[in-house]
């Protein structure tokens, strides 16, 4: 029995920004069993408080409630832990200080690296001294190790924190290795030129004389089509130009890895931080776990791994998200005086298309389109098979913009393409296949069939 | 690979990332080739929040990540425009392709060309008829999904003859190249492939600094994690009633100010600079909570 | 429909073909009032046509469907599902009619057994058989196909079928009404009301604008595409004559007439008549449910009369629940679809009215007939035990007549939701029953319902009074 490999989990984790010096607590998200349509149920779940001088685990306890703004009214920051699994025998198992010591290895052998990197100044100038890298370098020990963003256009002596990384000191009681990453705070740097207000900034650490961001514009690159889309997302000054003010964050993303070369064994993982989820106990339809999952299994689904539930999912994601929408003036209706709002019917017009409300603006209310999405979630509940796979967008459609096209599903919001948004082709096959499987089902209570069909294929076109 | 409940209190076929969050997937171990467990997995202590399904991927351009940049390297010797089939950079092998724009692909196993490049097509004038408006490029994630199967090996993806600043038709006149395909991820493992994007990409065509996007986007599309309408409730007339997201409370009665670049009662761009975590609210039950 | 009305019924087979317009309209009544008549006969003729057929298509499956017709029979289903649909569309443009000429709204129907002039066959809610397929091919036929050779024999199963009455077909009905409204001597410009249009039902919110084929259908094996579902405005008389002709065509025309249709763009004839051929004669995949279930307990010393005519009690103490939950959300889709007529969209640019959340339930409701005719056709029938089925029984509600006051017709909604809670209460209570899941859901949604209604209530209440 020897470790074969090593892997850091999850291999992608996601940091929040936040001021607080407390890390937002663990809980865990639940359906209601006696409130289906509700919203989620937020429960707290096993929680670790690490004391940051020693990087043990102090102690564990469940929140019976969970605050996402402390006391103070800052933001707790989400600070997730990357776990070290070990391969042995073709079975992953947390790695331990009593796995260690079988292989001769303890935790003084484990070295740790975290590297991450801000290149949105660098996206837009293409000027590689306007790269902001941090590298802790090989480490051991259970300091926090601070990310200290470093860049050639920087004052001499500034850096941009993006928060540190903490090798939690294994313990009887929780013998696992793992690293806990905290990010940064959410805070603006700014420039040394009078585009930078002080109100706004933390600290002005770019150097404005000699990098370009302060002043940068969208509209001077060349070829003119290698901008962001969308263009200008900076802050700028407000002028025709969008001139931009040179402003940076502390947003990250990088890679930590570990080793221990006693045992020639390493592994990584990735992380990244943003902004808080501001609805957390409601779902986006498309999300990054969609986009890995049809990376990983491919855009095709085959009966078995279709469920009812995963139909469901989809479905409760689209209300979830119906229901924290302004449906009306997403379809082009104006609320209030003054016209409709941006919205994927003022957005179709820069194409050229006419305006237009996308539905009839009779039934677009929210609440009376939530109320659409929840029945036909509680028609699938009752064993009904799905029968709107045919009003789902296929990817290749995202550029009809005809009354027809903008109607069908998911409708009024935007895809990475700056179109009508689709779902991930894996997606809406497991929607259309799921009423495949569900109208030959084995079981009883199964609205139609009884014998089983072969494995279904990709979407049609 | 099947998700299937790790406890009974899981439904039977919910989803892996759903009962990841659920707190019902938990294993004490995983085989070493399942990769969508080890990719659903949720460390001890870690709060749904860190896992990729609270994460939007409508990326235009994202809030967690721009997910769009994995591709930007997905072909060997070139690198893409995250959000545009148009070549931004190259080896110096491939040199003669640099700003051509990437028009179709061969499917792998002889299944035909997955064109690159959509026709937009609408009405010019309110019912009229649909006309071609322009052309768009597909976004990867979709378009680029049947080529992951093929990392190692070389597929034919067909370039403009010559360099295209301005968006082309889907039938352009082309030039084939094979250009071979990256790991998606590292080998055997669930992490994306390490030189597919270097730190510090995955993040780099948000907006600078992110504050700057809630206010002037009218991120409607990303209501799950940027709420647009909050504190609704049925109103007389049978309909809604409540606020944007943005709005500033208890400035009047409530109606919902439509973000138009300049209702007075939004919040402001000096708001997100220098009070975002204040003027902010978490929507717990689709309320404000703080 | 009420012996009441019969005496002016004077169409009957034989007169098929008697072209001449009629000079006078029958005794008592004015042309206008024939109108509205003749227009409450088509909605229930329409309105029965919808529910039989929804039955029909709801008894397809089960244990009964060998392995070598399973995709066939997946396809019929869909196939009766998609034309009911379309009934459904036709009643909607009736009420449209309706509207225009200022006639009242009418979507009750007779409760079965029986039978009028207009009607195409007796009544009866049965699981698909050769047989019956046969009155619908017949029912949906264009009046030259009835005369070729291979109709022969079709119209001599239907009529055994049908307790030995010919069949008679729905274009019999549309094609006197077109008459009566391309006669510019009976109904006059002054018959039309130009202002009912914000009353009407419109496509884009009926059919939420989905095209052709993206109704939605089932499995990979289903149609792949399915007509349009029309619900077409009716502005004037041209408009009307158009939308009873399309009716009409979209039941019984041998094609649509556009060249190179698939199947699932035909006619209803069509589409059923393809069925027929194709159907077995012996053992139907069809579920073992009776005909005409209902909810009402055998009387005592009357011997159940089952058959075409006859009724089958629902004597299961659960599935009677089931059975009363399903008549509760019939009565709640018709009083919905009812109520929505009453109240106006809004302009094309305006916000949104409360009669978006009427569309919403409706649409709502038909996806819980859809769910509750599902799970009663797996469930017992007798309480005794046995092998038959109990079914969706899609008994006729007591009335839907609207109150006068804007806020009473509300108050329907809050009674009926009350009524279903009662039952979903009783059904989700008990340790051993299946569907929790479902019945939880459906009682969130009504809750949510609730609210909206509340909300109208009070407010149209405080309204009233100050008026």
């Amino acid at each position: 029995m020897t470790i074969r490999a090593l892997r850091i989990l999850p291999p992608f984790v996601i940091a929040r920004l936040g001021s607080s010096p407390e890390p937002l607590e663990n809980y865990d998200v639940r359906v209601a069993q006696r409130d289906p349509l509700g919203f989620r149920e937020i429960h707290g779940a096993l929680t670790f408080v690490v004391d940051r001088d020693t990087g043990s685990i102090r102690r564990s306890y469940t929140p019976e409630s969970i605050r996402f703004k402390d006391a103070h009214g800052r933001v707790k920051p989400v600070a997730p832990f990357l776990e070290v699994w070990a391969d042995v025998d073709g079975t992953l198992v947390p790695l331990t200080k009593a796995l260690l010591a079988r292989e001769k290895a303890s935790i003084e052998d484990i070295e740790w690296r975290a590297q991450v990197g801000n290149q949105k100044a660098f996206r837009r100038t293409g000027q590689a001294r306007d790269r902001i890298n941090a590298d802790t370098g090989w480490f051991t020990g259970h300091k926090p190790e601070t990310l200290l963003g470093q860049c050639a256009n920087f004052v001499a002596r500034k850096t941009l924190p993006f928060g540190d990384v903490q090798f939690i000191r294994p313990s009887k009681d929780f013998p696992e290795i793992r690293l806990r990453f905290t990010p940064a705070k959410g805070l603006i740097y700014g420039g040394t030129d009078p585009r930078t207000r002080p109100e706004d900034v933390a600290d002005a650490i770019y150097d404005s004389g000699r990098g370009s961001w302060s002043g940068y514009s969208d509209s001077d690159a060349n070829p003119s089509t290698i901008i962001t889309n969308p263009s200008p997302i900076y802050a700028n000054v407000g002028d025709a130009r969008s001139t931009s003010r040179g402003y940076l964050d502390d947003e990250c993303d990088g890679i930590v890895e570990m080793r221990i070369a006693k045992l020639n064994l390493a592994a990584f993982a990735r992380f990244g931080a943003g902004p808080p989820d501001y609805a957390p106990d409601s779902f986006p339809v498309r999300t990054m776990a969609d986009e890995l999952e049809q990376i990983l299994l491919g855009p095709e689904v085959s009966d078995a791994d279709v469920s009812s539930e995963w139909t469901e999912e989809i479905i409760r994601r689209a209300f979830e998200t119906i229901r924290l929408q302004n449906t009306t003036v997403l379809n082009g209706n104006p609320v209030v005086a003054g016209g409709a709002a941006n919205s994927m019917a003022s957005q179709d017009t820069n194409w050229g298309r006419a305006e237009e409300p996308i539905m009839a603006p009779a039934i677009v209310d929210t609440i009376a389109l939530r109320a659409l999405h929840q029945s036909i979630f509680s028609a699938l509940r009752s064993g009904t098979a799905t029968w709107f796979g045919q009003v789902l967008r296929g990817f290749q459609e995202v550029g009809d913009l005809t009354n027809a096209g903008r109607r069908k599903m998911p409708a009024m919001m935007r895809g990475s393409d700056g179109l009508h948004l689709a779902l991930t082709r894996r997606q809406a096959n497991a929607v259309r296949a799921s009423g495949n499987r569900q109208a030959t089902a084995e079981d009883s209570a199964a609205v139609t069939f009884t014998a089983p069909t072969p494995r279904t294929g990709e979407e049609k076109k | 690979m099947k998700a299937r409940p790790k406890n009974q209190t899981a439904r039977a076929g919910t989803p892996l990332a759903v009962q990841a969050m659920e707190g019902t997937f938990a294993p004490k171990k995983i085989g070493a080739k399942s990769l969508h467990e080890q990719l659903s997995y949720r460390a001890a202590g870690n709060p749904p929040g860190t896992l990729p399904i609270t994460a939007i991927s409508n990326c235009f351009p994202g809030l967690e990540l721009d997910f769009r940049n994995v591709w930007k390297n997905i072909f060997k010797g070139i690198e893409l425009h995250e959000s545009d089939n148009l070549v931004v950079g190259t080896d110096r092998e491939h040199e003669p392709l640099r700003f051509r724009r990437l028009v179709r692909i061969r499917i792998p196993g002889g299944k035909g060309f997955q064109p690159l490049i959509t026709v937009v097509r609408g009405p010019a004038t309110p019912g009229g008829e649909a006309t071609d408006l322009g052309t768009n490029a597909l976004e990867w994630g979709n378009a680029l999904a049947v080529i992951v199967s093929a990392a190692g090996s070389k597929v034919t993806c067909e370039f403009t003859r010559a360099a295209a600043n301005d968006e082309v038709d889907p039938d352009v006149e082309t030039e084939p190249f094979d250009l071979e395909v990256r790991n998606f991820f590292e080998p055997d493992t669930a992490v994306i492939a390490r030189d597919l994007v270097e730190p510090g990409q995955l993040t780099q065509s948000l907006c600078s600094p992110w504050q700057n996007d809630y206010r002037e986007c009218a991120c409607y599309y990303w209501a799950a994690s940027r709420p647009d309408y909050v504190n609704v409730e049925a109103g007389p007339s049978g309909t809604s009633a409540g606020e944007n997201w943005m709005q500033v409370r208890g400035s009047g009665p409530r109606q919902y100010q439509p973000d138009d670049f300049q209702s007075p009662g939004l919040l402001t761009y000096e708001d997100m600079f220098r009070r975002w975590e204040t003027v902010l609210r978490f929507e717990i039950a689709g309320r404000d909570t703080d | 429909m009420r012996t009441s009305v019969r005496r002016y019924l004077v169409v009957t087979p034989e007169t098929r073909g008697a072209r001449a317009a009629a000079a006078q309209p029958p005794a008592e009544l004015s042309w206008h009032d024939y109108a509205v008549f003749l227009l409450h006969v088509a909605s229930e003729v329409e309105h029965a046509l919808m529910v039989q057929y929804l039955y029909a298509a709801y008894s397809l499956g089960g244990a009964s469907v060998g392995a070598g017709i399973h995709e066939s029979a997946r396809h019929w289903r869909e196939t009766i599902l998609g034309i009911a649909k379309e009934e459904m569309g036709h009643l909607i443009t009736v009420q449209n009619i309706l509207r225009l000429i200022g006639g009242p709204l009418h979507l009750e129907r007779e409760d079965y057994p029986f039978r009028s002039e207009f009607y195409p066959f007796h009544f009866a809610l049965e699981p698909v058989t050769k047989s019956s397929i046969a009155k619908y091919v017949i029912a949906e036929a264009p009046e030259s196909w009835l005369k070729t050779k291979p109709a022969k024999e079709i119209i001599e199963r239907a009529r055994k079928a049908d307790k030995g009455r010919s069949i008679l077909p729905v274009g019999v009905l549309y094609e006197r009404l077109v008459e009566l409204f391309e006669n510019e001597g009976a109904l006059k410009e002054g018959d039309f009301r130009s202002d009912s249009e914000p009353y009407q039902a419109q496509w884009d919110e009926w059919g939420r604008g989905y095209g052709s084929g993206q109704r939605g259908n089932i499995g990979r094996e289903s149609p792949a595409t399915t007509p349009d579902v029309l619900v077409l405005p009716a502005t004037d008389r041209a408009s009307v004559i158009d939308a009873l002709k399309q009716i009409a065509r979209q039941g019984e025309a041998p094609t649509l007439g556009r060249g190179n249709e698939q199947a699932s763009e035909q006619s209803h004839f069509a589409r059923f008549l393809k069925i027929y051929q194709s159907f077995p004669e012996r053992n139907p995949p069809s579920r073992d449910i009776p005909t005409n279930p209902t909810t009402e307990p055998p009387s005592e010393g009357d011997p159940v009369s089952r058959g075409p005519l006859g009724c089958a009690p629902i004597t299961d103490p659960r599935s009677v629940l089931w059975a009363n939950l399903f008549n509760v959300r019939y009565r709640k889709l018709l009083f919905t679809l009812k109520h929505a007529f009453h109240v106006a969209a809004g302009s094309p640019l305006d916000r949104p009215t409360a009669r978006g959340n009427l569309i919403s339930w409706a649409f709502g409701e038909m996806y819980n007939l859809r769910s509750i005719g599902g799970i009663l056709v797996t469930l017992p029938l007798n309480a005794k035990g046995g092998a038959e089925r109990a079914g969706p029984p899609f008994q006729v509600p007591y009335t839907l007549a609207l109150a006068d006051w804007d806020s009473d017709k509300w108050r329907v909604h809050r009674d009926l939701i009350a009524a279903s809670a009662t039952l979903i209460h009783q059904l989700d209570d008990d340790a051993g029953g299946a569907h929790h899941e479902y019945l939880r859901a459906l009682r969130d949604h009504d809750k949510q319902a609730l609210e909206v209604v509340e909300s109208l209530l009070t407010a149209m209440e405080l309204q009233e009074a100050s008026a």
